[in-house]
């Protein structure tokens, strides 16, 4: 059995304690919020443990069964009686044997002496079946789109309304050598389209023909689509197969490691870790009594709960699982600063320091508590401020950072309303200013003035408008604030800050307001404006008419 | 990153309206330039009282620019006026009178027989060209509207933002807990 480790009591040397009290002043220096950079030497050491770490990875290989029966053309082929007949005859864990390495297949294969051939049950081996579209009459009907001579007009697509007209005309008499008066009636045929037909003579219809089927050709029968006519069917057993593997991963810590920080730690380990390969065990099937995992010192437990996290799937059996177990070398330094006692590991030969608790991680603990109870109390500056130190420590990450973003969008509101409400003071102190400009100004664009005489549009109007642009441009641009505005930690600097931003929006969405009525913009849009109230205006009275 | 873009969005606006106080001053003083040749061509070629109606043209037209600059400047202090409860009450007065003229003049033509109802009337009163419908009265009428809307809007968006103050932060389901 290989050997495993328990922890043991060592001391250091004095170069290997000034060799760790560098290596902890460098740490400490490295962490910007932590004003005690010569930590390492203000320590007092404690104890020093050789704790090795160990790491199992249990992987599983998995073989699923299951049969079913099916069938095929027989195709003219002939079988011996078959061996089996149902599936209380088949033992699927005995036809193939179990894969000896990890892989992930799947596929299928017969049964060996399961193979019968059997009548078709689809056309009960007449190798022919009904036509379903014709019903086994060989006819069918279809229809047949036909034009009928219009009953009003009779084909012609016109009716006559005749009149007539009795016309003179001079004709020269031969005989008396002057011209004499004749009348003559005129019919007039007067023709009118017809309604009936709108002037085409017919009318569009249908109409149903009876022919033969197209299907099975006037036979009534088609080829049985089961057996392609051949009356028989090979049926046989399939076992179908699903190879996969499953792996699970466990590790050891000296005692001195709370299982809160395990979690943590394990985060921290990446490929550059030394772990040394201690033993590899391959289990054959379930033989894990065999094995005798359990009772390997050290790490017994670790395996014992692996290997009871095994699955066991309904129609799977285990191949074999294969257990490989893995040590680190590593320091157990546990510590003491200002009375309190920490830990911390050296892992590996290069002593890569892992400070499990600290004074630092104590530190920014109380930070953290902090920020937890301002945000309680709404105090979102004051907990934006604790957080900023927070995320100054190495520990911080990507949950300290979406909650900064979460406080920021509150104290953003701050700022946003600060802005928003200068915005409309700016906006009330402009507005005589604005309808003076308007009203004794010329500089419009030439299409401007024209369609200014065009459509009546006054300076009050062009005053509205420009109020609107304003207003509804401004908060939407408020939407999105900088950065500065709301990143302060006292609400009174960011509504200042607000107010700054509330004055530059309303000085910008002034000059697009300006622009926009120059260039006759604003024109339009009032014009549209007063379309769309009057359509809506319209609607209301004929609604309130309705219920008066 | 914001900041930046409001930035780049101001300096556009300058920058756009710049252009155009350029372009507008120059094809206003091209289109004054023509309309003085064209006066000047027009004095030699037709008879005395034609030369002396375009000659006094331009003088009218250079004696009327001191009176607009003087008018704005003049009503600037007033205007801010406008947004007193005595300025509307008068202005209202104004508009009450004109729309009754108004009234009167329609009864006269016979374009209405109906009673006087000063609701039908109060936007023929502010677009009539009367000369009692002063910029200082139709900015009295207007700006208190005005104000009273900013009000409500503010109160609006007041309650709106307090309302999404107050709303607990939620970080992942475990509201204002760090997850360890």
């Amino acid at each position: 059995m290989a050997q495993y480790r328990l922890g043991k009591r060592i001391s250091f040397s004095s170069a290997e304690e000034s060799r760790f009290r560098n290596l902890f002043n460098s740490w400490a220096a490295s962490v910007p919020e932590f004003k005690r950079n010569k930590l390492g030497d203000q320590l007092k050491i404690v104890e020093v443990w050789d704790a090795p770490l160990y790491q199992a990875v249990f992987r599983t290989q998995y073989d699923t069964r299951l049969l079913r029966e099916g069938s095929e053309r027989a195709k003219g082929r002939k079988f011996p009686a078959p061996t089996i007949t149902k599936e209380s005859d088949i033992n699927r864990w005995s036809l193939v044997p179990y894969s000896s390495s990890f892989t992930s297949t799947e596929g299928s294969l017969t049964v060996k002496g399961s193979e019968r051939i059997v009548n078709c049950h689809t056309c009960g081996a007449q190798g022919e079946m009904t036509c379903t579209t014709c019903g086994g009459k060989g006819k069918s009907e279809r229809k047949v789109d036909t034009k009928v001579e219009c009953s009003i007009c009779y084909g012609k697509g016109y009716k006559t309304n005749p009149s007539k007209e009795i016309v003179s005309k001079n004709v020269w008499n031969y005989n008396t050598q002057k011209y004499e008066t004749k009348y003559e009636t005129v019919t007039h045929e007067n023709r009118s389209e017809c309604y009936h037909c709108k002037g085409k003579g017919y009318i569009d219809s249908f109409k149903w023909v009876v022919d033969t089927c197209q299907k099975c050709g006037g036979r009534g029968k088609l080829v049985c689509s089961t057996c392609a006519g051949d009356k028989q069917l090979m049926k046989y057993w399939e076992l179908r197969r699903t190879q996969y593997n499953k792996s699970m991963s466990a590790c050891y810590f000296p005692p001195e490691v709370s299982q809160d920080e395990v979690q943590k730690l394990m985060k921290l380990f990446d490929n550059t870790t030394p772990w040394s390969l201690v033993e590899r065990v391959r289990i054959e099937r379930e033989e894990f009594a065999k094995a005798a995992l359990a009772e390997r010192p050290v790490v017994g437990p670790m395996l014992s709960f692996l290997q009871s996290r095994v699955e066991h799937p309904q129609n799977t059996a285990i191949c074999f699982s294969e257990v490989e177990v893995c040590e680190c070398q590593s320091l157990s330094v546990i510590y003491e600063v200002d009375g309190e006692r920490f830990v911390c590991l050296l892992v590996g030969p290069q002593w890569k320091l892992f400070t499990v608790t600290s004074p630092v991680s104590k530190k920014m603990d109380s930070l953290k508590e902090k920020v937890n109870t301002y945000c309680r109390q709404r105090k979102y500056g004051k907990a934006w401020a604790y957080l900023q130190r927070v995320n100054k420590f190495p520990q911080a990450g990507s949950n300290e950072a979406y909650m900064q973003e979460q406080l920021e969008e509150r104290m953003a509101g701050t700022t946003r309303l600060s802005s928003n409400l200068v915005l409309m003071l700016c906006v009330v102190l402009a507005a005589p200013v604005l309808y003076l400009f308007y009203s004794n100004t010329e500089f419009y664009a030439v299409w401007t003035k024209w369609l200014m005489n065009k459509w009546d549009i006054t300076p009050t109007a062009f005053t509205v408008m420009s109020i609107v642009i304003m207003l509804v441009g401004g908060m939407v641009a408020n939407k999105s604030l900088p950065a500065f505005s709301y990143r302060a930690a006292s609400g009174v600097s960011r509504s200042v800050r607000g107010a700054m931003v509330g004055i530059g929006t309303f000085v910008m969405m002034g000059l697009l307001a300006f622009i926009l009525t120059y260039l006759g913009v604003t024109t339009v849009l009032y014009k549209l404006f007063m379309i769309a109230l009057s359509i809506v205006m319209f609607f209301v009275i004929i609604i309130v008419g309705l219920f008066k | 990153m914001a900041q930046t873009n409001r930035l780049k969005r101001t300096l556009l606006l300058v920058g756009a309206l710049l252009v155009i106080i350029a372009v507008h001053t120059l094809s206003s003083s091209m289109f004054a330039d023509m309309k003085d040749n064209n006066a000047a061509q027009a004095e030699q070629a037709e008879l005395y009282e034609e030369s002396s109606v375009a000659t006094a043209e331009p003088s009218t037209t250079e004696e009327s620019t001191p009176t607009n600059k003087e008018s704005f400047s003049a009503q600037l202090p007033t205007a801010y006026k406008a947004y007193s409860i005595k300025g509307f009450k008068e202005a209202w007065q104004v508009m009450t009178v004109v729309a009754e003229d108004i009234y009167q003049q329609e009864l006269a033509e016979g374009d209405t027989d109906d009673e006087f109802e000063l609701s039908n009337y109060i936007i023929k009163a502010i677009d009539s060209s009367d000369e009692r419908m002063t910029n200082s009265v139709q900015l009295a009428l207007l700006l208190p509207l005005l104000l009273a809307v900013m009000v409500v809007i503010a109160i609006f968006v007041s309650i709106k933002s307090g309302l999404a103050a107050i709303r607990p932060l939620d970080f992942d389901n475990d509201a204002s807990v760090f997850n360890n």
